[in-house]
């Protein structure tokens, strides 16, 4: 702060407080309104002009602070009317109600100060046209000059005409200034909420307080004492209200030391979510940079968007040492609070740096489980093609030989010929059969034609022990269908192999987004799923598709081979 | 009077031989189709005794389309895999390597 501008708020702490007495001293010692009242008119002056004041200093930038002030001084001065001097008089009684019109200015600026919309513009210029006629009220006062120099045209009709269009206006406008921060409460996010809600409710307490006094004024026709009382403690509240509301991002940054010390005291407390307490929004998002690309993705390493222009939610860069290390996405709200998002973010810079390598590090994992996967699929992809390309290929060319020779064989008659013909079409059948068994190997067809219940049965077939199979049909993706044959083939087998057992059982089902596969058997059990049975690069295949195996073989007890596998 | 036969498959080489070895076991070949619609369309048309019919056929499974032939006709169902390999039940089927003229013999009299 400059040296002149101290001054002037040194003049301003000394000369405040002596105005304000002198403002409301004249109604204590003129007896106008009951004297029990003067602290409270003396604190709505002095509280509005220390709260605006205060405000004023702390957010510079906004135009409430000095609106709140000059609401207080108008009100200052709406009390000199009370002394008995003509000119202290009337300008009093012209400055009399227009702190009410400064108010609904608050209102509606609130919280930016500003009007910003032409419309809001207009109705706050029309507001402070009700003074214009609150001075044209003073000039038509029908009473003499030595008490009231401004009345220069006794006309009590239009006296009384004005003080009814006054007092309609100021009621309407004030209204319409609650109704427009109401709205703005209804529409708001929780960082706005908390700007907006202590100054609505202060707005409606000093509203219904003002309401009670009218009603009670009509019913006895006159001000009972006890009236002066409810308006003027709902209007200690306002000033309060607004100093309260936008003081609260300063309260805010004090809590940014607790945010820290939380942070490292808590290990499983995210990033996020701490963030989101500290500026009290709750959907707030961290995104941390990708390397040196232009993209960001979240804790969990997913890709996050960042919010388009217009949108309710904004950005706040976070940087350390010039590097660019995650983006706040949070609501736009929060720009208003620069400071505070600014300390909040300077204060977690290295947890986020920390966390933004994590997030990278789960992004790489992400990566590779997905390449892992693509790697599976296209395996798969390729065993389909190439049993389809021996089917279609090789398969057809032998089959067609062997009509062939079936048909030269009917023609021949020479023994010899006979009976080499015969040689080769054995050689010939053994070839499609193996080919047959190759393919099969390769990828099972009945698995893509009819699905894994059905390639689960010819397995059952084909297996040295009675095998019930439990499955609906129900079809699953063919990753899926693909993974769960090779689970049960391998597993058939190792109950061939190692078992011992005299029965076995396949179940295909599905519950909670997952296929279950299982197989068991009642043979001796004690497996091992890491050695030497195969599992353990199902197990892979599985884990590919996010999916699990898991091996149950207790000595004695048979054993069960699950597969779970995520098919929504 | 002898037994007609469409032959139905998408290999070329496979129709060509087929329907020798049809001709040669004493049927008359009255057609041939590569996929299910054509199938179906001169199964319509030409009312044949039987359908020799690919299981695998590139547009419709061979299985499905003998449920929309024409009730009157008889089928055989052929293909390059095994019966255990398509789950093809209690159809009537022969791999394509079983394929012998004794075989059709003994069809044609179960057909005619």
């Amino acid at each position: 702060m400059t040296g002149r501008a101290r001054l002037g708020w040194y003049c301003v702490l000394v000369a405040g407080p002596l105005f304000v007495v002198f403002g409301e001293l004249g109604f204590w010692l003129n007896g106008i309104t009951p004297r029990e009242t003067f602290p409270l008119d003396l604190g709505v002056s002095s509280l509005s002009i220390a709260s605006g004041l205060v405000l004023w200093r702390l957010r510079p930038d906004n135009r409430t602070g000095a609106l709140l002030a000059l609401s207080g001084v108008l009100w200052t001065i709406g009390g000199i009317r009370a002394y008995r001097d003509p000119w202290t008089f009337g300008v009093g009684q012209c400055f009399d109600g227009s702190q009410d019109l400064v108010l609904a200015h608050l209102l509606i600026a609130y919280p930016t100060g500003r009007l910003g919309r032409r419309s809001l513009r207009v109705l706050v210029t029309a507001g402070y046209g009700l003074f214009v006629l609150g001075v044209v009220k003073t000039a038509t006062m029908d009473m003499p000059r030595q008490f009231n120099a401004f009345a220069v045209w006794h006309a009590p009709r239009v006296h009384s005409a004005l003080g009814t269009i006054g007092s309609v206006g100021a009621g309407v406008y004030a209204t319409t200034g609650i109704a427009i921060v109401g709205s703005r409460w209804l529409r708001a996010g929780t960082t706005r909420r908390r700007v907006l809600g202590p100054v609505l409710l202060a707005a409606l307490l000093f509203a219904f307080a003002d309401a009670v006094d009218q009603i009670v004024l009509a019913i006895t026709g006159s001000e009972p004492d006890v009236v002066f009382f409810p308006p003027l403690v709902a209007r200690l509240v306002i000033p309060l209200a607004f100093l309260f509301g936008l003081a609260r991002a300063r309260l805010d940054r004090v809590a940014v030391g607790d945010l820290v010390r939380e942070l490292d005291a808590s290990g499983a407390e995210t990033m996020q979510s701490a963030l989101a307490r500290a500026l009290h929004d709750p959907g707030l998002r961290v995104g941390y940079r990708l390397g040196d690309r232009d993209a960001f993705i979240d804790s969990d390493g997913r890709p996050l968007a960042l919010p388009v222009d217009g949108s309710d939610h904004a950005v706040t860069y976070v940087s350390r040492n010039d590097v660019q290390l995650a983006a706040i996405v949070h609501e736009r709200a929060l720009l208003e609070q620069p400071a505070l998002v600014e300390a909040v973010s300077a204060a977690v810079g290295l947890a986020l740096d920390n966390e933004r390598l994590h997030a990278q590090l789960r992004n790489q994992l992400q990566e590779l489980r997905a390449s892992r996967t693509r790697l599976v699929r296209t395996a798969d992809s390729e065993r389909r093609r190439l049993e389809r390309d021996l089917h279609d290929g090789a398969q057809q060319r032998l089959l067609a030989l062997g009509l062939a020779l079936n048909m030269l064989r009917a023609r021949v008659r020479d023994d010899d010929a006979v009976q080499l013909l015969a040689e080769a079409q054995e050689e010939l059948a053994t070839a499609v059969r193996e080919l047959r068994e190759l393919a099969r190997g390769i990828h099972p067809a009945i698995l893509s034609d009819q699905g894994l219940a059905a390639a689960a049965r010819t397995l059952a077939t084909r297996c040295a022990v009675p095998v019930e199979v439990t499955a609906n049909g129900r079809r699953f993706p063919p990753a899926v269908e693909t993974a769960g044959y090779y689970v049960i083939a391998e597993a058939l087998a190792n109950v061939i192999r190692y078992s011992g057992a005299s029965r076995a059982w396949i179940e295909i089902g599905e519950a909670n987004g997952l296929a279950l596969i299982a197989v068991g058997d009642d043979g001796v059990g004690g497996a091992d799923a890491g050695v030497g049975t195969g599992l353990a690069g199902l197990a892979d295949r599985v884990g590919a598709l996010d999916g699990r195996l898991v091996v149950t073989s207790a000595p004695g007890s048979g054993t069960t081979v699950r597969a779970e596998i995520p098919c929504a | 009077m002898r037994t007609t036969v469409l032959i139905v498959d998408d290999h070329p080489s496979f129709r060509r031989l087929a329907r020798r070895l049809f001709e040669e076991a004493g049927f008359t070949v009255v057609g041939e189709a590569r996929d299910g619609q054509s199938a179906l369309d001169s199964a319509r048309a030409l009312r044949p005794d039987l359908v020799l019919l690919d299981v695998m056929l590139p547009d419709i499974s061979g299985i499905e389309l003998a449920e929309r032939l024409p009730p009157e006709v008889s089928v055989l169902l052929v293909s390059s895999r095994s019966a255990e390999d398509l789950a093809i039940g209690s159809r009537r089927f022969l791999r394509k390597d079983e394929l012998t003229l004794d075989r059709l013999r003994a069809v044609a009299g179960g057909t005619g």
